[in-house]
């Protein structure tokens, strides 16, 4: 059920999700005020380029955050590469280098997991295209707390193990195409 | 089925390992330290708080605690540019010739052999002595012998050849039945202390502290404290240096001097 006041809307993605969160981001309103935090799996070694390359066309300020930073609205966060990326109860994030978890680093069910514990049934998830499981956990804990969970259409997906690994595990509120996930962003009411 | 700790549960624990360690658990971050415990309970079968808090009274127990809750380092050089900046400071500044080196916090030893094998790739002649603290003597006995992951040799590998810097990697890397050991010319001037850093008066001064990602997993009142403890233990010129997403808490931020922002590579006032 959809319903105001979310505190925050996560995404996460693997192999291909890159374009579509770029697409995403700048198909959503200037001014867009919920917070968007971002998981994607990424290349450890490389720490530039990547928030660079999503602010070219984004609507939004986009940043990879600090430890501890405070999560503000009309900002979108992206997990840095090579760091965990935890939202805590006092609405900030914390970063972690503990060991990687899917093979991954960041873990998108770290990331999920977290937010559906604190954010609860005022979080939004969307899970892209990927090719691994990672993310599918998260996106039922998210799911099972009450949050509103939305996964990409897998006849979009470049690679679709993502999302077919998280419908194995629950019934998503929608399945959607990158263009119905930002215009249904667009129609949330986030004053 | 995870084990599931609640506030409460939290509490006592990081009370009682905070008690038995002298380390400041109760100071740390308190999701990562539950991550860490409930991992902890899993490996060892670990059913209720209560035999937890049973079973910390013994020594051999508390130490395998100690041995897992610290975060290993995920790799050797990681984040080659941060080795690349560090690289021209270790050529440029005498300080580092004639000072110490100090690992406060160490997770296991890649950080500490990268710093090591980059000394010796420059022919720097002299090593300085270095140091560093662990509350695990398992852990240490590991560092003190070289002891590397096998599973991320090529990582470490990689890395080595992102610093462009010359020498081979490999050189400096002896492989065994179960265990690649990396070389032990490099760690003759190495020292070790077993314990919580802060909870020892020591006069010693440093040339260079690593820091790197140890922050991320305490509380801002430990960050203040412990930054202010490492600053005192830094000669005037001396460098700190700290994780890429991590900041040099508020209180002593006008007291350092950038080095390299982006690498978080910071000086004291000569």
């Amino acid at each position: 059920m959809i319903g105001n006041s979310y505190r925050a809307i996560i995404i996460g993605g693997s192999a291909g999700s890159f374009s579509v969160v770029s697409k995403i981001l700048s198909k959503v309103k200037p001014g867009f005020s919920i917070p968007i935090i971002i998981c994607l799996h990424r290349l450890k070694h490389v720490r530039s380029g990547l928030v660079e390359g999503i602010n070219l066309k984004s609507q939004i300020k986009v940043k990879e955050p600090f430890d501890k930073e405070k999560i503000m609205n009309g900002s979108a966060y992206i997990a840095p590469s090579n760091y965990h990326m935890f939202i805590e109860f006092d609405n900030t994030i914390a970063l972690s280098t503990e060991a990687v978890y899917n093979h991954s680093r960041p873990s998108i069910d770290y990331t999920f997991s977290s937010a559906a514990n604190v954010y609860r049934n005022k979080c939004i998830g969307i899970l892209l295209t990927g090719a691994n499981k990672d993310g599918a956990n998260g996106m039922k804990d998210i799911h099972t707390m009450g949050g509103y969970t939305i996964i990409q259409d897998p006849v979009t997906c470049d690679i679709k193990t993502m999302p077919m690994a998280a419908m194995q595990l629950f019934t998503p509120d929608k399945v959607m195409n990158p263009d119905q996930i930002s215009d249904f962003l667009n129609t949330l009411n986030n004053d | 089925m995870a084990a599931t700790l609640g506030i409460n549960e939290m509490r006592l624990i990081s009370g009682a390992l905070s008690n038995r360690s002298g380390y400041p658990f109760e100071n740390f971050v308190q999701s990562f330290l539950k991550r860490r415990i409930i991992a902890f309970f899993e490996k060892y079968h670990l059913r209720n708080v209560d035999l937890f808090l049973k079973q910390i009274n013994s020594k051999l127990f508390l130490e395998s605690l100690l041995y897992f809750i610290s975060v290993d380092t995920t790799e050797m050089f990681r984040d080659p540019g941060f080795w690349r900046s560090l690289r021209k400071i270790i050529l440029s500044d005498a300080i580092l010739k004639n000072n110490s080196v100090w690992f406060p916090d160490i997770g296991s030893g890649e950080e500490l052999f990268s710093f090591l094998i980059l000394l010796d790739v420059f022919e720097l002649g002299r090593y300085p002595n270095v140091f560093f603290h662990h509350p695990s003597s398992s852990r240490i006995d590991e560092i003190r012998s070289g002891m590397i992951k096998s599973r991320n040799i090529e990582t470490h590998n990689n890395n080595f050849k992102r610093l462009e810097i010359g020498g081979q990697f490999e050189k400096y890397c002896n492989y065994h039945t179960n265990s690649i050991v990396v070389s032990n010319t490099i760690l003759k001037s190495v020292f070790p202390k077993k314990g919580w850093f802060l909870s020892e008066p020591d006069n010693q001064m440093f040339g260079l502290i690593f820091f790197r990602n140890s922050m991320l997993y305490m509380d801002k009142s430990l960050q203040d404290k412990v930054f202010q403890f490492l600053y005192n233990h830094l000669v005037p010129g001396g460098y700190i240096v700290i994780g890429a997403k991590e900041n040099v808490p508020v209180s002593m931020a006008n007291k350092l001097l950038i080095v390299d922002e982006q690498e978080r590579i910071f000086r004291k006032p000569a």
